[in-house]
C-alpha cells in the first residue's frame, strides 16, 4: 500500500521527478482548469496504465513506444471530446494542453517504468496515484495563483470588497507564467528542506 | 623596532634576548597596551620573514634555516565603536574608502624606520563571500584571472585549475590579493590547498 | 570604551555554542560587529590586512547615494507643491519629501532585514551587509506615493527569491533592488506606470507625465529643457531625477574604487550609440545624448549596473556587459512603448547573461594561455 501512496508525496512526479512541469505552469492560472486538467491526466494515466499492462506480453519490445502512444492518443481524444461536451468553456481555456497530455512525461514514464512490468490492477492504482500526485501540485499552485492573482476561487470572489477599498490590489505577476515557476520551485524547496538527506 | 639592523648569527640562534632589549615603538601598540592590556598578553607579534608571507614566531624565538628576516608588528584586535563609519584618517587601505589617502606620508615615513607603525594584525572586518570582484585584478601582475583560479581551487576542479594556470603561481603570489580583499578571504591558504590537491592527485 | 568591549564579550560568551541561547548568536554577531570593529586578528597567511571591509564599502555606496537622495527629497516636495499650485519654501518642499521617504525606508529595512535575519538564524551564518545598500536603493527607485504594503511585499520577494534562495549575499545573480522594482512593475502595474504616479498627490488637472513617457507618446514639444532635465526638476522617483547629483555620486564611487568605471563608461557609450542610430534612422525623435538625461538611465548606469556581485567578474567582460546594458535599454525604450523604463529590464537581463560573458572571457584567457605555451615549446 505504501508503494502506491508514494506519488502523493515521497515520489511526487512534479516535485521530486520534475516531470510534467510544462503543463503545470500553463494551466494553473485558475483553479477550475487546473482541476479539470488534473482529472484528465489522472484518467488517461490510469486507463493507459491498465490497458498497456493487459497487453504488455504481446507488445513487441521494438515498437512498444508507438503502441503506447497510440493507446494514450486514443484515450486523450476520448477525454477531449468529453471535455468539449461537458465543460466547453474550460476546454477552450485549456486549448492545446489537453492534446499535449499525449506527450506528458508522467504518463510515458509510468507506462515504461511500471505498466510494462506489472499486473493490470497494480498498474491501474499506480496510474491513478501518479495522476493524483500531479493533480495535487496543480491544485495547490492554482489556489495560490487564483487567490492572489485574481482574488477569486473557482471564479467566485473570495477577497471581500472592503479589502480593495482599503487599498489592496491583485498581484498581476501571479497570473503570469514566471510566478507559476517560482511557486512550483518553492514547493520543491519546502519538500527538499523536509527531507532529511538531500543527495 | 628601536634599533633595526642586521645581525650575523648561526642557524637556530635564540633571538629572544635581542628582541627583548629592542623595544617596538609603535603608537598603536602603546595605546593598545594602555586600553586593552588584558585582551592579549603578548602585544607584539614577531614574524619570521616579511609581513605578507612570513610565519608567526612561537615563544621559542629561534631562527630557522630559511629565515633571514624578523619583523615585529603590533597585535591588533582593538575594538572601536562604529569604526566602519568613522573617517579613518589613520587606517591604511588600498582603496580610497577611508580618508587616510589625504595624508599618505604617514605610511611611508622613513624617519626611525617607522613605516610599520600604522600597521597591525587586525583582520579589520568579518569574513564574507566573494563580493568585490575587481580588487584582485588591480594587484595581480600575471595574465591569470585570479578570481576564477581561486574559485576553481575552492571547487577542487583540477582541470579548470590547470587551464587557468595553477602551475605558474605559488601561494605567495596571492599575498597581495589577500591583503586587499574586503571579504577577508584567505587567498594564500586556498591556493596552497589547491596545490596540495594537485600534488596528491599527480 | 572598555565597558562596551567587556559587555560585548560577556554577552558573546553567554551565547557560545552549547549554551541554550546559542541560536541568537548570529543576531548578536550582527549587532556586535555593527557597533564595534571586529576583534579578529590574522592567524594564517598575510599578517596585515587592508582596513576596508564590506561594511565600509556599503557605507561608501550609501554616501554616494546621498546627493541624489537629498535632491530627490526636495524635488518630490517641489513637484507636489507645483502641481497643486502653491508656493513653498525650500524647507517646506524638503520636509514634504522627507516625510514621504521616511516610511518607505523604514518599511523596506524592516521587512528586508526580517527575512535576512530569519535566514541567518536558520542557516547559522552571519547577517551580511548586502542589504544595507539594497534597502537604501529600493525607496529611491519607487514612485513617491507607492503603498507601503506593496513596498514590503516587493522587498520580501526580492530578498527571498533574488538572494536567499541562492545562498545569500554574494551568491545572487540578480540585483535585489531592481528585482523589487520589477516585481512591482509586473505585479501592480497601476502604482508604478502611467502618468499620475510620479508626482506625489498631484491635482487632477495637471498631467504628471515624466519626460520619458512624454517622449514615448511622441509629444516632444512639451519636453522640459535639457537644463532642467540635467538639474532634475522633473517628476520622477527619489533617486533618478537629478543627473548632476548622480554624477557627484559616480565621482565618489569611481575615486574610492568601489564601483567599476568600465561598466559606467560602457553603459553610457552603448546608450549613446544606440540612441544616435535610432535618431538617424528616424525611429526616435530625440537625440542620442538626450536619452541619457531621461528616466533612470544614468541612475541605473551608476548604481545598479555596477553592483559587483551581479555584474561580470572579468575585466574585459565588463565592457561587453556595460555596452549591452546601454544598448538594450535604449532598444526597449524606443521599440516597446509599453515599457518606457527599459533600463531596469536591460540590467536584469544582462545580470542573467553576466555568467555567460564571464565564461566566454575565461575560455578566451585559457585559449590564449594554451597558445602561449605552444609558442614557447616551438
Amino acid at each position: 500500500m505504501k508503494k502506491y501512496l508514494g506519488p502523493l508525496s515521497k515520489d511526487n512526479p512534479i516535485l521530486v521527478q520534475i516531470l510534467g512541469v510544462c503543463s503545470a505552469l500553463a494551466v494553473t492560472a485558475q483553479l477550475k482548469p487546473a482541476v479539470v486538467m488534473a482529472l484528465s491526466v489522472t484518467i488517461v494515466c490510469a486507463c493507459a496504465n491498465f490497458i498497456i499492462s493487459l497487453i504488455r506480453n504481446t507488445i513487441p519490445p521494438r515498437v512498444r513506444i508507438i503502441v503506447q502512444l497510440l493507446i494514450v492518443s486514443a484515450l486523450v481524444i476520448v477525454v477531449d471530446q468529453v471535455l468539449q461536451a461537458v465543460v466547453y468553456d474550460v476546454s477552450k481555456m485549456l486549448s492545446v494542453f489537453v492534446g499535449l497530455i499525449i506527450t506528458n512525461c508522467i504518463i510515458m514514464g509510468r507506462l515504461e517504468a511500471f505498466a510494462m512490468s506489472h499486473k493490470p490492477l497494480p498498474s491501474l492504482i499506480d496510474g491513478l496515484m501518479n495522476g493524483l500526485g500531479y493533480g495535487l501540485v496543480l491544485v495547490i499552485v492554482a489556489i495560490f495563483r487564483e487567490l492572489l492573482g485574481s482574488g477569486t476561487l473557482w471564479n467566485h470572489p473570495v477577497i471581500p470588497q472592503s479589502f480593495y477599498e482599503a487599498g489592496y490590489l491583485n498581484n498581476g505577476l501571479m497570473i503570469l507564467p514566471p510566478m507559476a515557476l517560482i511557486l512550483v520551485g518553492s514547493l520543491i524547496w519546502i519538500k527538499n528542506s523536509k527531507k532529511s538527506s538531500v543527495k | 623596532m628601536e634599533q633595526p639592523g642586521y645581525i650575523s648569527t648561526i642557524y637556530g640562534a635564540d633571538l629572544s634576548e635581542i628582541l627583548k632589549n629592542n623595544n617596538v615603538v609603535s603608537h598603536f601598540s602603546r595605546r593598545h597596551r594602555r586600553h586593552d592590556a588584558t585582551l592579549r598578553a603578548e602585544n607584539i607579534r614577531y614574524i619570521a620573514g616579511n609581513v605578507l608571507t612570513g610565519k608567526q614566531m612561537t615563544q621559542f624565538n629561534a631562527t630557522h634555516f630559511y629565515d633571514s628576516q624578523v619583523t615585529a608588528i603590533a597585535e591588533g584586535g582593538e575594538r572601536k565603536i562604529i569604526g566602519w563609519l568613522l573617517p579613518g584618517l589613520r587606517k591604511w587601505s588600498f582603496s580610497h574608502t577611508y580618508l587616510s589617502w589625504l595624508y599618505p606620508s604617514q605610511f611611508t615615513n622613513k624617519e626611525n624606520n617607522s613605516n610599520f607603525l600604522i600597521y597591525n594584525t587586525s583582520l579589520n572586518g568579518g569574513r564574507r563571500t566573494f563580493m568585490m570582484t575587481d580588487v584582485y585584478d588591480k594587484v595581480f601582475p600575471f595574465s591569470i584571472i585570479p578570481l576564477s583560479l581561486l574559485k576553481a581551487c575552492l571547487t577542487q576542479d583540477i582541470e579548470q585549475m590547470e587551464e587557468l594556470g595553477i602551475y605558474e603561481v605559488d601561494d605567495e603570489d596571492f599575498a597581495l590579493c589577500e591583503v586587499v580583499c574586503p571579504s577577508k578571504m584567505e587567498c594564500q591558504q586556498i591556493i596552497r590547498d589547491g596545490l596540495f590537491l594537485l600534488y596528491h592527485n599527480a | 570604551m572598555d565597558f562596551f568591549t567587556n559587555l560585548s564579550d560577556k554577552i558573546g560568551k553567554k551565547l557560545e555554542k552549547g549554551r541554550p541561547f546559542h541560536f541568537l548568536y548570529s543576531t548578536y554577531d550582527a549587532i556586535d560587529s555593527f557597533l564595534l570593529t571586529p576583534k579578529e586578528i590574522t592567524t594564517n597567511g598575510s599578517h596585515i590586512r587592508d582596513a576596508v571591509d564590506m561594511k565600509r564599502i556599503m557605507i561608501t555606496v550609501m554616501i554616494a547615494l546621498f546627493p541624489a537622495l537629498l535632491f530627490g527629497m526636495w524635488n518630490v516636495g517641489h513637484q507636489h507643491f507645483l502641481s497643486i499650485g502653491e508656493d513653498a519654501t525650500i524647507w517646506q518642499s524638503f520636509g514634504y519629501g522627507f516625510l514621504k521617504w521616511l516610511p518607505l525606508v523604514i518599511v523596506t529595512y524592516g521587512s528586508g532585514l526580517l527575512v535576512e535575519a530569519i535566514f541567518a538564524q536558520v542557516r547559522g551564518h552571519q547577517i551580511a551587509e548586502g542589504f544595507f545598500v539594497t534597502g537604501f536603493l529600493i525607496p529611491m527607485i519607487m514612485p513617491p506615493d507607492v503603498p507601503l504594503w506593496i513596498v514590503s511585499v516587493a522587498t520580501i520577494f526580492a530578498v527571498l527569491f533574488g538572494k536567499e534562495v541562492f545562498g545569500g549575499t554574494g551568491y545572487n545573480f540578480l540585483n535585489p533592488a531592481l528585482l523589487a522594482r520589477a516585481f512591482v512593475f509586473f505585479a501592480y502595474p497601476s502604482v508604478i506606470s502611467g502618468d499620475a504616479v510620479w508626482i506625489s498627490q498631484s491635482a487632477d488637472v495637471i498631467s504628471g507625465a515624466t519626460p520619458l513617457s512624454l517622449v514615448m507618446n511622441g509629444s516632444t514639444s512639451v519636453l522640459p529643457s535639457n537644463w532642467s532635465l540635467f538639474i532634475g526638476t522633473i517628476p520622477g522617483s527619489f533617486g533618478e531625477t537629478s543627473k548632476i547629483a548622480i554624477l557627484l555620486g559616480a565621482i565618489l564611487l569611481i575615486y574610492t574604487q568601489v564601483a567599476s568605471w568600465k561598466i559606467m563608461i560602457s553603459v553610457i557609450i552603448g546608450g549613446l550609440l544606440t540612441g544616435t542610430i535610432f535618431h538617424a534612422t528616424g525611429a526616435c525623435p530625440i537625440l542620442g545624448w538626450q536619452h541619457l538625461l531621461l528616466g533612470g538611465f544614468l541612475f541605473g548606469a551608476v548604481f545598479m549596473a555596477t553592483d559587483p556581485v551581479t555584474a561580470t567578474h572579468t575585466q574585459s567582460g565588463k565592457y561587453i556587459y556595460g555596452f549591452l546594458i546601454g544598448a538594450i535599454a535604449i532598444v526597449i525604450r524606443v521599440l516597446n512603448k509599453g515599457y518606457p523604463e527599459g533600463m531596469m529590464l536591460a540590467i536584469l537581463l544582462m545580470n542573467i547573461f553576466a555568467p555567460l560573458i564571464d565564461y566566454c572571457v575565461i575560455q578566451l584567457n585559457i585559449r590564449h594561455r594554451k597558445k602561449r605555451i605552444l609558442r614557447k615549446k616551438n
